[in-house]
């Protein structure tokens, strides 16, 4: 700012000198002073010229007369008659005006040899002669000062210029030395900061990985240990000692189902973590949670009531195992910590939002419903250790890009909203061809995709069917795939078994059969 | 203006002083001479207003304001004796000479004016004919340079 103000400084007081020398060097008025006072003395001179009976003429006389009258004139106009009326405090010019008007009709009507009248008329003008001659060098040496004043004003204004230019080269100079320095320290910084960034995503991969092992390895022996407990507790016929093999096999399946939240929250924190978005039956939904969680709810004396509410739709497209995970966690929660004893879970559908309503009514002692979210309570002096599946299950629904909000009912219950976006859809009725070589796989096949809306169509009607189920593992496998992509253009093949050439299928689903994954396909190609 | 305008011009005003005879020289206004063709023009009154008329209004440091300055171009007047180039010597009546350059009328709009907002110079103003050149329109002319070029009482140009 100082360097900007200094240059503008600068600037401006050398444009004011360059306009003051402009004005100066314009109309020398010297030149124009010296003119009069020559005329004067020309003018004087033909009088004279005449008197002594020479060349000079009347003629001569006034056309000298006229000149000097204009250069009278000169004084009265313009910015050079201003300049140099200035000078002439004694008004010797207007004197020489008055003279020349006074004499005007003896110059024009002067004839040859008056020498009389041309005495008179110079004894008139004599005197002004020297006055003129003062009034010149008066103007010659004011002007020369006033070019003097310039000239060190010049010098004092390219001074201050320099001085002005030298700061602010010092300045900026100091200003650039300073920014590049600074940026060099920024630079270093962020280079710091990134190591760091760095360093701390690695220990957070290597945590991650250690999470993941340990709770992978210490699931393996507990399995074991249950196991073993389940053999321990079919054998035991004392009552009290089945008990406490229960209390034992309760803590064993616990701290599982934590070792598998904890695997949970490792895999949410790989950054290869991501959705699984396909269609599912909302139905399917409905009758999972009650089957996976029906034991815990008995075994915590709760109940659960898992239903739809509204036009919840038939067929749904999202990551349906998330979904489950994640109401399966809160529930799970609810039923082993908050003392829940009554449960009810509702799925409804709106503008698509696949919309769960969680009402809790627990007992209450020694949990609240702020520790849900693993927030601290001070005041009961508790934390929320125990929330792991919670945190699992916010973060779940975080990642399918849905809300979760606690509130409570008007009859005092838990509220818990989980608003998930999921993609309403319509199913259709797939034509499904069973290609077998025997009656069970038949089966086999028909049970794996049991529920779903597929249309079984035999042999006749095969140029209509979108799925063939082909059993694999005959002699010209090759020949008869291409015979019936003759005969059903639009179907999609699965192989099912090992077949010789895979590549040639739509699908494969290898023996032994497995039926989820089969079942998924078909619901795939369904939505 | 064509060389063939020029000559025609310079053979009708040549003409046209033939015939006037002693009387036009006794009249002149300005005598216009090129050395280096060795034409000589001389001018009545009657002959300047007979040229082309320009009118330039313009400022300088001889006037209080804009000023309407008229009659005719220098360089019109300098296609009367043919000059293409050189040196223009300005004369005036106090035999007081400057010397402009022959581009000067080229590249402005120079007027030998022999008027001021409609009023005819008189000797004893800056008659009977005042250079002036288009300050007001070219910045570049507001210099000391061309001030003393604005020669008053012109009674003869010379081509050198």
């Amino acid at each position: 700012m100082v360097a900007i103000v200094l240059s503008v400084s600068g600037f401006l007081t050398f444009k004011d000198n360059l306009e003051a020398m402009r004005r100066a060097s314009q109309e020398n008025i010297s030149w124009s002073a010296t003119q009069l006072e020559r005329e004067l003395t020309r003018f004087l001179d033909s009088l004279g010229t005449s008197r002594a009976g020479t060349a000079s003429s009347t003629v001569d006389i006034n056309q000298r007369f006229d000149v000097l009258w204009s250069r009278v004139a000169v004084f009265q106009r313009g910015a050079v008659g201003a300049r140099l009326r200035a000078y002439d405090s004694e008004h010797v010019v207007e004197r020489l005006f008055d003279e020349l008007k006074r004499n005007e009709v003896a110059v024009v009507s002067i004839k040859s040899f008056d020498f009389t009248s041309m005495a008179n008329i110079s004894a008139a003008f004599y005197p002004l002669s020297e006055q003129l001659n003062d009034l010149s060098r008066r103007i010659t040496v004011g002007e020369e000062q006033k070019a003097a004043e310039i000239r060190a004003q010049m010098r004092s204004s390219a001074n201050f210029a320099l001085y002005a230019s030298i700061i602010t080269v010092v300045m900026i100079t100091g200003a650039m030395v300073y920014f590049v320095l600074e940026g060099r320290r920024f630079r270093k910084l962020a280079n710091e900061n990134e190591i760091l960034a760095e360093n701390f995503k690695m220990a957070s991969e290597v945590k991650s990985r250690f999470l993941t092992m340990m709770s992978h390895e210490l699931r393996t022996p507990m399995n074991g240990v249950l196991g073993l407990l389940a053999l321990a507790r079919a054998n035991e016929e004392d009552s009290e000692q089945k008990d406490r093999l229960d209390q034992v096999d309760r803590s064993a399946n616990r701290m599982l189902g934590m070792l598998t939240d904890i695997l949970d929250f490792a895999a949410l924190e790989n950054a290869q973590f991501a959705l699984t978005k396909k269609p599912f039956f909302s139905n399917e939904l409905l009758l999972a949670l009650p089957e996976l969680l029906g034991p815990v709810a008995t075994q915590a004396e709760a109940r659960l009531h898992v239903a739809a509410e509204g036009d919840l739709p038939v067929m749904l497209c999202g990551d349906a195992t998330r979904l489950r995970r994640t109401f399966a966690l809160m529930i799970t929660y609810f039923l082993e910590t908050a003392g829940a004893r009554d449960i009810g879970l509702k799925l409804s559908y709106s503008d698509g939002v696949l919309q769960a309503r969680i009402e809790v009514d627990y007992i209450g002692a020694g949990w609240s419903p702020d520790l849900l979210f693993g927030e601290r309570n001070d005041s009961k002096d508790s934390f929320a250790a125990e929330a792991l599946g919670p945190s699992v299950a916010r973060v779940l629904v975080k990642k399918m890009e849905g809300t979760i909000e606690l509130g409570t009912t008007e009859d005092g219950k838990i509220l818990l909203r989980v608003d998930v976006p999921v993609t309403a859809m319509t199913p259709k009725q797939l034509k499904v061809q069973l290609s077998m070589q025997s009656t069970p796989m038949e089966m086999v096949c028909k049970s794996s995709v049991a529920g779903l809306p597929i249309d079984f169509i035999g042999v006749e009607n095969a140029k209509h069917a979108e799925v063939i189920l082909l059993e694999t593992g005959f002699e010209d496998e090759a020949g008869h795939l291409a015979k019936i992509r003759t005969h059903s253009p639009l179907a999609q093949v699965f192989g099912i078994g090992r077949p010789k050439k895979p590549e040639l299928f739509d699908f494969v689903a290898e023996m032994p059969l497995q039926a989820e994954q089969l079942r998924n396909k078909v619901l795939e190609t369904l939505g | 203006m064509t060389r063939l305008n020029k000559l025609t011009m310079l053979l009708s005003m040549i003409a046209g002083i033939a015939v006037s005879g002693a009387a036009q020289a006794q009249d002149a206004m300005l005598t216009v001479v090129n050395s280096v063709n060795g034409t000589e023009v001389v001018l009545s009154e009657e002959d300047v207003i007979a040229l082309a008329q320009a009118t330039v209004n313009t400022e300088n440091e001889f006037v209080d304001a804009m000023t309407a300055f008229e009659g005719p171009l220098g360089r019109d007047v300098l296609a009367l004796v043919g000059a293409e180039g050189g040196t223009v010597v300005l004369t005036a009546v106090n035999d007081y000479a400057v010397e402009v350059p022959y581009e000067d009328f080229m590249n402005y709009d120079v007027v030998f004016a022999m008027s001021a907002d409609g009023e005819r110079f008189s000797r004893r103003d800056k008659g009977p004919i005042w250079v002036v050149y288009p300050m007001s329109d070219h910045s570049e002319l507001q210099d000391p340079v061309y001030n003393a070029r604005l020669i008053w009482q012109l009674v003869k140009v010379e081509v050198k």
